[in-house]
């Protein structure tokens, strides 16, 4: 064979391989599994069995993660003789380009049953999955069932129910008692706050002490960018009497910039100004040291405390809860993971209503707190927490006063204004941030507005 | 996807066609006998490299395009219409409303008057002190060398640590020294730009200091020698010799530094977040993209970003030739 038709048919197979193995794999589609008829109406398997699928967004590595896998498990056992079989699958959501949102939302251009039957989502972005119709209204298909889910933890758009959260969380005001004891604190008055509530300026007097034995008095986390920031911060401008958008989620103004949002602006930097807190605080002195008398944050900060900063808490420590305007109702913040159903081109939702039940039934949400250490969602789940035990509060707060964050499909854009509000706090009064701020929120949610 | 790889299949036949095409005229018009087969498997040989740089390189290109005339939204993959200019109009609207976007190019135009002659000038110093042929120089050219092999994540973190706004901070903490501070430096409005171009230009000079380098071993000695008998001092040969000398590889080093420099995202992004202050360009269509989920009007600011660096390295290669 001459040497040149040698190269040809070399040349030709190997462009042949590659441009086909290429060509197919874009043609492939994102994370199908393997073995599966997109028949539009239900899926099965080469056995028959109807097949459900879910994605949830830990590595499968963790403990939420094999928490996760052994609700599955225990589903596919319990319904083994309904021939209905669950997969599920770990997209360990990221910071940053986040492949978590951006699979759900390849997946769901796809259609044709590509995307999860079930997905776990964060709860205030259910607006905004809602409202483009990627998920389904479930509140027909469950009936009386979110009766058993604390009120403010059920993902609520335009008046139906949209998701069904897997666990929940709080935040409130940690405090170091050896710090407070010194400021002249006493235990009693502490409980008193957390069993009765208590004011913005019985807040600010605690501050005061503190602040005249030359601590720190509170860490609000003012630091922090992204979520955490409005989450941790967004229940006082509500505790003021105060809301952020209307309830359709498409008008900030007269809102963002009534006078009550703005005293709960106000209320955080007068704080500011009276040295009160700072932005400058390190992220873990509270944790570490005893120069800061109180830290905002949420319930994950409890196992820390327990686990890794116990000695720092020598003359013990507790949580306070949100304090409000006088007059105002108290608010306090919620909002964890939730799962959905998904308009993924399945016709039939009878098999991913019974697996999101039982993800979110009583012994699954026992099964993937105990792992987190978050808080239950299920008002049906037996709590024996002390009204005064850090649990206590919190859980207290969630079922009382608990509040979501505002729901809107722009709600990233308001989220990023928040906090772009609240670093402009630091040097400008709460007049002339909010209405700046209001306009471009207002033009961010109009860009949303389909 | 289905679709799109008939698309890219058709294309990818269509351009081999035209090429073999554009081969035969030429060698026609040669005089030179042309082997069909021999040519076409050159052609299939290059086949699996422009597969992947049309689906790589060129579709993107081309969606981001498309997307910019559209009001394509993440939740929305589905529901895509074609909307002309007016993404366009929203974001000349936002600039002239000295909005956000107005903010970023501020700040990114900040950043590249700064970044580009400070880095320049770094690598050139540094290239300078390094190509001297004493003991010991290699090690400095390794330690000047060993920020560029370090992720901007990593440095932008060590930086964090450094300016940190109290007395963990290593700044912070040899200020207090003195009884200054804490001082929180990125998030003064005036100031916090300064650290990102310091950290930017401390990071990225080392490669260029290699290219310069490499530039200045291909200067003759003996011009050195000449212009030192002829009473030169170091000054005169550095202006009548080694720029002169330099003068394509500058022209290559200010072209990349530019087009690197109008990119830069990842330092605000790690060490301020999204913040009036420090947004640029390319954070600002990051966030309208993956945070707004505004796809359609990132791409647009993609597109206008394109054009505008387009048309300064234009300038730049004119002028500098």
């Amino acid at each position: 064979m001459k040497k040149s038709k040698i190269f040809g048919i070399a040349a030709v197979l190997t462009a042949t391989t590659l441009s086909v193995g290429v060509l197919s794999a874009c043609g492939g589609g994102g994370n199908s599994v393997d073995g599966i008829r997109n028949d539009l109406e239900n899926r099965t398997d080469k056995y028959g069995n109807t097949l459900v699928t879910i994605m949830v967004h830990k590595d499968q590595s963790t403990k939420e993660g094999k928490a996760y896998q052994k609700c599955i498990d225990e589903f596919n056992n319990a319904y083994k003789s309904e021939n209905i079989k669950a997969q599920i699958s770990f997209v360990a959501q990221t910071s940053g380009v986040d492949k978590y949102e951006s699979t759900i939302s390849t997946l769901y251009g796809q259609g044709n049953g590509k995307l999860y039957d079930v997905i776990a989502f964060d709860a205030p972005k259910c607006a905004g999955y809602a409202s483009s119709n990627m998920f389904v209204d479930m509140t027909n298909l469950i009936g009386d069932y979110v009766d058993e889910f604390i009120p403010a933890s059920v993902n609520m758009y335009n008046g139906k129910v949209y998701g069904l959260p897997i666990q929940e969380s709080s935040a409130g005001f940690y405090y170091n008692m050896k710090v407070m004891k010194a400021a002249g604190i006493s235990e009693a008055e502490l409980d008193g706050y957390k069993t009765n509530g208590w004011t913005f300026d019985q807040f600010k007097a605690v501050c005061g002490k503190l602040k005249n034995k030359g601590k720190t008095a509170v860490d609000m986390q003012l630091y922090s960018t992204g979520e955490t920031s409005t989450y941790l911060l967004y229940p006082l401008g509500n505790a003021a009497g105060g809301e952020y958008v209307s309830s359709d989620g498409k008008t900030v103004t007269g809102y963002l910039d009534s006078a009550e949002t703005k005293a709960g602006f106000q209320f955080i930097k007068d704080c500011i100004s009276s040295g009160y807190t700072s932005y400058t605080v390190g992220s873990t002195e509270f944790l570490t040291g005893n120069t800061v008398g109180m830290y905002l944050s949420s319930g994950w900060t409890i196992p820390e405390i327990r686990d890794q900063y116990s000695s720092n808490f020598t003359e013990g420590w507790g949580i306070l809860p949100y304090p409000h305007a006088a007059g105002k109702d108290a608010v306090s913040a919620t909002g964890s993971w939730s799962f959905a159903i998904t308009n993924n081109g399945i016709g039939d939702k009878s098999a991913a209503v019974k697996l999101i039940k039982w993800m979110t039934s009583d012994e699954s949400a026992q099964t993937i707190t105990a792992a987190t250490g978050m808080l239950t969602a299920k008002r049906t789940m037996e709590v024996t927490y002390d009204a005064t035990s850090p649990e206590g509060v919190l859980y207290n707060q969630l079922v009382n006063t608990g509040k979501p964050r505002p729901s809107m499909s722009a709600y990233s854009d308001f989220s990023s204004e928040f906090n772009l509000i609240l670093t402009a706090l630091r040097d400008d009064s709460v007049e002339s941030v909010i209405s700046t701020h209001v306009t471009s929120l207002q033009t961010k949610i109009n860009r949303n507005d389909r | 996807m289905t679709t799109i790889a008939i698309i890219i299949l058709v294309v990818f036949v269509l351009v081999l066609a035209a090429l073999i095409c554009i081969d035969i005229v030429k060698a026609k018009r040669a005089n030179v006998q042309y082997h069909i087969k021999q040519c076409i498997a050159g052609y299939l040989m290059m086949a699996p490299a422009i597969v992947l740089a049309f689906i790589f390189v060129m579709l993107p290109i081309l969606f981001s395009l498309g997307y910019a005339f559209t009001d394509y939204h993440m939740y929305y993959p589905n529901d895509i219409h074609f909307t002309g200019f007016s993404n366009f109009t929203e974001l000349f609207e936002e600039i002239s409303n000295k909005g956000e976007l107005y903010m970023a190019i501020k700040n990114t135009a900040i950043f590249v008057v700064l970044v580009v002659p400070l880095q320049i000038g770094l690598a050139l110093f540094l290239a300078l002190f390094t190509n001297r042929k004493k003991r010991g120089v290699k090690v400095f050219k390794v330690c000047f060398f060993a920020p560029v092999v370090i992720s901007l994540t990593v440095t932008s973190f060590l930086w964090l640590q450094i300016l940190a706004p109290n007395e963990s901070g290593l700044l912070n903490s040899f200020l207090g020294n003195f009884g200054i501070g804490p001082i929180d430096f990125l998030a003064d409005r005036e100031t916090a730009m300064l650290w990102i171009v310091l950290l930017s230009a401390w990071q990225g000079c080392g490669y260029q200091m290699l290219i310069f380098s490499s530039g200045l071993t291909n200067i003759r000695d003996d011009l050195y020698e000449a212009a030192s008998l002829d009473g030169a001092r170091g000054w005169d040969k550095f202006v009548n010799i080694t720029v002169p000398g330099l003068k394509s590889t500058f022209l290559y080093i200010v072209i990349t530094v530019f087009v690197g420099a109008c990119r830069v995202m990842i330092q605000p992004m790690l060490m301020t977040g999204y913040e009036l202050h420090t947004v640029t360009l390319s954070y600002y269509m990051y966030q309208m993209g993956y945070g707004s989920k505004l796809i359609g009007l990132s791409s647009a600011v993609a597109l206008m970003m394109t054009i505008i660096i387009g048309l300064i390295t234009l300038v730049q290669r004119k002028v500098l030739k």
